[in-house]
């Protein structure tokens, strides 16, 4: 469960959005600071955030990929969803992302900024001029302007493929368009799946958060995930959870 | 700083960078976090770390989303040592946790 802490209503205060196995979205809200510590009030319980028919936002409903229409005849998953003001119109759209058929999509909001109003579609979103696809299924989606060219960009980890084709890595989707139509260009790894691990690093189940942990001026990774060694296991690998960083070099 | 002896250990040669068996990229080697003795969320399902500032003291904090929907937070552990962190606890507001639906 790949968190984003954002004013996903427009309070000021700092909210948290997210998706889960369950495949709907969901928002925590901020609450008011306290007035002895002044530190942050916490968050409210959970709740899912609905498209403006009052139903939960998910991927139920999807783009036939071949201009067919709108259809529901598979069930992708919704796992990641991150705010991201699409067409800078200065409220909050939805990207919502899949961790079992790689995908990513758009649902936009119709409302104003602090009052969303969710339509009730997924436009697929594309990368390189094809849909969004990432081998080994999408973990959790950040967005970052990982190249300083002043428009968003998408960092994103990858589970690995279940039968081991690719493992996990995480991929830059840079945006080659401006504020308010983005343009994603094709993956490029960041951190290319490994292909023989020895438990040094992760390779399974890559959750990437792109942040300047040393605060020399640029962006390092941190990446949660697991350290896979050799073993007697049916895959013939266990894992070890943790959290990596990888420092700019 | 404790990052530099890893940094250090992965310089080749040439000037190349070995990151563990990887091709060259424009990261040193990863190098693990830790709590205590430990790992960092050693124990935890599928960890997703965000480091930010969540409860507004001025202090980024480590916040771990999990499988199962919970959110963790641990606090810098303090000293030179910038991979160590104190344990990860549950993110709560007035005594309850954060914890998302999930199945």
């Amino acid at each position: 469960m790949g968190s984003q802490f954002v004013d996903f209503d427009g309070d000021g205060l700092l909210d948290v959005l997210t998706a889960t196995y369950e495949g709907a979205v969901y928002v925590a809200r901020g609450l008011e600071a306290s007035a002895e510590t002044k530190e942050r009030g916490g968050f409210a319980d959970p709740e899912h955030v609905l498209d403006r028919d009052g139903q939960r936002i998910g991927l139920q409903m999807m783009w036939s990929l071949e201009g067919k229409g709108w259809t529901d005849v598979f069930k992708p998953q919704c796992t990641t969803a991150v705010a991201f003001d699409w067409d800078a119109d200065g409220d909050l759209d939805l990207l919502l992302g899949c961790y079992n058929t790689d995908n990513v999509f758009l649902r936009r909001n119709e409302g104003k900024a602090g009052a969303p109003v969710f339509g009730t579609e997924n436009e697929p979103v594309l990368a390189g001029g094809e849909p969004f696809a990432l081998a080994g299924g999408v973990t959790a989606l950040r967005l970052v302007d990982w190249d300083a060219d002043g428009v968003t960009d998408i960092v994103c980890g990858s589970f690995g493929a279940k039968d081991r084709s690719v493992l996990g890595g995480v991929y830059l989707f840079r945006n080659e368009g401006e504020a308010g139509s983005p343009r994603f260009a094709a993956a490029k790894a960041l951190i290319a799946p490994i292909t023989d691990p020895d438990g040094t690093a992760p390779s399974r189940g890559l959750y990437a958060d792109p942040v300047d942990y040393d605060q020399d001026g640029d962006l390092d990774l941190l990446v949660g995930g697991y350290a896979e060694t050799k073993s007697e296991t049916t895959d013939g690998y266990k894992g070890q959870a943790g959290i990596w960083l990888y420092l700019r070099k | 700083m404790q990052l530099s002896i890893f940094l250090g250990a992965t310089l080749l040669g040439s000037g190349a960078i070995l990151m563990f068996g990887r091709s060259a990229s424009e990261f040193a080697s990863p190098v693990q976090l830790t709590s205590g003795d430990a790992a960092l969320a050693a124990k935890v399902r599928y960890p997703s770390p965000r480091l930010l500032d969540v409860d507004g003291d001025g202090t980024r904090e480590m916040v771990v989303g999990d499988l199962p929907g919970f959110v963790r937070v641990a606090k810098p552990a303090g000293g030179d040592d910038l991979l160590a962190w104190g344990e990860l606890a549950p993110l709560k507001t007035d005594g309850r946790e954060l914890k998302f639906n999930n199945w």
